[in-house]
């Protein structure tokens, strides 16, 4: 079993471990056992009400069966109550919310994704919970999820889980290299031990990359990519209360921190500024940014692919970026309650397990913590730890949107070679120009 | 008792159902744009604050609508005589009707059926920088690799070529239904009074398609200043701006940061800008043709 074998890098991720969680998930959505998690006391609906569900579709169909089989694990324990489960490409689900809520269409219940809270609380899209949803299961969540929740001391919506990217790295390639990456966060590689570990793992032939030390998951590597890279060398990109960039973004420790980002590409050459499909799991890369959901993927579909996980590097202090989808509760629904009781369902305590279990990703529930004994061994102890102790949410404002494709197109100019600083300028003007739109 | 209908009422309700058309998908919704570009509206928001001329007036102090309106432009500049040419020299080629020539014409029409999405990711795979297929042939040649659509200087050139490709095909046709439409008795007597292809195509060809030419001049003019797709889905606007379009700005701003109010003022200013160009061009060539 080549999967299970301990390599002299580390410890590979096995799939069988991997897989097992997806399997039983699978096993437990075919038993029907979902219906067992949906807590069946609740409103009673009036005969044919629907209630509309939108979410972003995932690529793994598992976890949009999950979410539909949550829908009609609902139906079947509220009767008379239709479930209407819709999923949308993440590319347009954004613009279809913004577009179904000025035609007054919005679902009842819909993924909101947490850094958007803030726009739409500004634009009154979505219901307060906290009249809600009760203390003592408040209590269940982390202190990072609860932060993620509240937004001007309300909360708004409930999280599906925690995530957050730490480095995957092929075992193989870091095996041959003789390389040994950390699985403790005390002895976590800095910057400058990353730089030395990828030049190493770098191969160049007749002037051209055949195989790159660094690729990231998602391109271009946006706000939520890089900003780990500013915060661990005391990068920021808005003021404390997200009202302003300049001084900020374009501070000398985030000039610094994207010089260095960009270097990785242009001078050092040591990431592709635009990856074939898969560079990571077809083995182009050696190094990848990713979250448990995505090296359970990488995991299940390169099966020769022996994948081992540290921690992203550190600098001044460590940082892994966070943040999950929410459930929120449309501001133009006629049926509060109803909605309610499907949201407190879908992220109640048996219905988040069985999320967690299927999806990988880590919980924001202390009692699912608790239930999940794999969570505390390695690989999820590197995210875990990543995540508990270094930690950088994404700015709150309501010009999210805005600030992201900011920080997204500067990061882009960057890695092509442009000087950091008057990029970073020109989007810190711009970002204030739009925060200022919000007062 | 029969009764009937005077004949310009019943030209009327004939043309009825397309006015209603018009004014319910045309017109209406230009009124209401208009009106939503004089207010600071969020989509949300029915009772957006009226701003007046504000939104037309803060698009002079935007730098990325003038690099936008300046890229649009350069793209048109690129792309309508190269789609034009293009478009000419296959329309001549196809002209003659056998089998082959009709499987000919057909191929040359295919990327016009294809999706303009998959178009744009083919070409994307095609042109990734700096492992892609498109640098492995050039490796071979020992070129060094090529960052195409990363590159500021190659990006919109690229796109440009690519939409040449994809829409080459549109003119290839409207150029053949014109050239079936002048008579062969021309020719005929141009080849016995000794004169060659060349100035055949120079003396009959190309002055009679000169209405034809108006036409595709006019409409790849508008089309080119509606370019999106091959933005939206390969760069973004990036690098550096380099493909910043006039609608991939509004799409922004509409659709991304909710700013209704100042996309509608650039849709407003985009339709002024299509149709000076379009009133133009009617102008020049008609001059032409008629001087």
């Amino acid at each position: 079993m080549r999967a299970q074998k301990v390599g002299r890098a580390g410890t590979p991720i096995g799939r069988r471990t991997l897989l097992a969680g997806a399997a039983g998930s699978a096993a437990a959505l075919a038993s029907g056992a979902l219906r067992a998690v949906i807590r069946t006391e609740g409103v009673r609906a009036a005969p044919s009400t629907t209630l509309q569900f939108w979410y972003t579709r995932y690529a793994v169909p598992l976890l949009n069966d999950t979410l539909d089989g949550f829908g009609k694990a609902f139906e079947q324990s509220h009767p008379g109550v239709k479930v209407q489960v819709q999923a949308f490409p993440y590319g347009e689900y954004f613009q279809k919310i913004n577009t179904a809520y000025a035609g007054n269409q919005t679902p009842d219940v819909f993924f909101v994704d947490f850094p958007l809270i803030a726009n739409y609380v500004y634009r009154k899209m979505i219901v307060a919970l906290d009249p809600l949803v009760a203390k003592t299961d408040l209590d269940d969540y982390y202190p990072a999820p609860r932060g993620d929740m509240t937004y001007q001391d309300k909360i708004w919506a409930l999280p599906l889980h925690q995530s957050g990217e730490e480095l995957l790295y092929n075992v193989d390639a870091l095996d041959e290299a003789k390389i040994r990456p950390p699985h403790s966060l005390d002895q976590q590689w800095t910057r400058e031990q990353f730089l030395d570990v990828a030049e190493k793992v770098v191969r160049r032939a007749a002037g051209r990359v055949t195989r790159w030390a660094y690729a990231t998951t998602y391109y271009p590597p946006g706000l939520y990519v890089i900003q780990p890279w500013l915060a661990m060398s005391g990068g920021e990109i808005l003021s404390p209360d997200g009202t302003r960039a300049t001084g900020y973004l374009n501070s000398p420790a985030t000039v610094q921190a994207f010089t260095f980002w960009g270097d990785l590409y242009t001078k050092r050459q040591l990431a592709p500024i635009q990856p074939t499909p898969d560079t990571f799991g077809t083995g182009q890369a050696v190094f990848t940014q990713g979250n448990p959901f995505v090296l359970r993927d990488i995991v299940q579909r390169f099966h020769n692919l022996r994948v081992g996980v540290t921690y992203l590097p550190r600098d001044r202090r460590c940082a892994t970026n966070m943040g999950a989808y929410h459930i929120g509760i449309s501001a133009q629904t006629k049926q509060r309650d109803l909605a309610w009781e499907f949201v407190s369902s879908v992220t109640g305590r048996e219905a988040h397990v069985q999320w967690v279990k299927t999806t990988g990703y880590l919980p924001a529930r202390k009692s699912t913590y608790a239930e999940l004994p794999y969570l505390k061994q390695y690989p999820w102890s590197v995210f875990w730890d990543g995540l508990a102790r270094c930690g950088v949410p994404r700015p709150r404002t309501p010009a999210f949107d805005f600030v992201d494709d900011a920080v997204t197109d500067a990061s882009k100019d960057i890695q092509l070679g442009h000087p950091a600083k008057p990029a970073l300028d020109e989007a810190a003007g711009k970002i204030d120009q739009e925060i200022a739109r919000y007062k | 008792m029969r009764w009937s209908l005077r004949p310009e009422t019943a030209g009327y309700l004939f043309v009825l159902p397309a006015v209603l058309g018009l004014l319910a998908f045309g017109i209406i919704p230009l009124i209401y744009a208009f009106v939503v570009s004089l207010h600071n509206y969020d989509l949300v928001n029915p009772r957006a604050p009226y701003v007046g001329l504000a939104n037309y007036t803060a698009l002079a102090t935007d730098r990325v609508f003038w690099t936008a309106l300046r890229n649009t432009s350069a793209y048109a500049l690129m792309l309508v005589p190269l789609q034009t040419a293009v478009g000419l020299s296959l329309a001549l080629m196809v002209q003659p009707s056998t089998r082959w020539i009709a499987l000919l014409r057909a191929s040359y029409f295919m990327p016009v059926v294809v999706s303009y999405v998959v178009a744009a990711g083919l070409w994307e795979i095609l042109f990734a920088a700096p492992n892609g297929p498109m640098n492995s042939l050039l490796a071979l040649a020992h070129v060094p690799p090529q960052l195409f659509f990363q590159d500021r200087h190659q990006a919109l050139p690229l796109i440009a070529l690519m939409s040449s490709w994809k829409w080459s095909g549109i003119t290839m046709l409207i150029y053949l239904s014109g050239l079936h439409e002048i008579p062969a008795e021309l020719y005929e007597a141009a080849g016995v009074d000794g004169a060659g292809g060349l100035r055949q195509f120079g003396n009959i060809t190309w002055p009679l398609l000169h209405r034809i030419t108006l036409f595709v001049l006019v409409v790849n003019t508008i089309e080119a200043f509606k370019i999106f797709t091959p933005v939206y889905v390969i760069t973004r606007g990036g690098p550096l701006n380099a493909t910043m379009v006039l609608v991939f700005h509004l799409f922004r701003e509409g659709f991304r940061y909710v700013h209704l109010g100042d996309a509608s003022a650039l849709s407003f200013v985009l339709l002024v800008v299509i149709l000076t160009l379009a009133t133009l061009q009617f102008r020049v060539l008609r001059g032409e043709s008629q001087g």
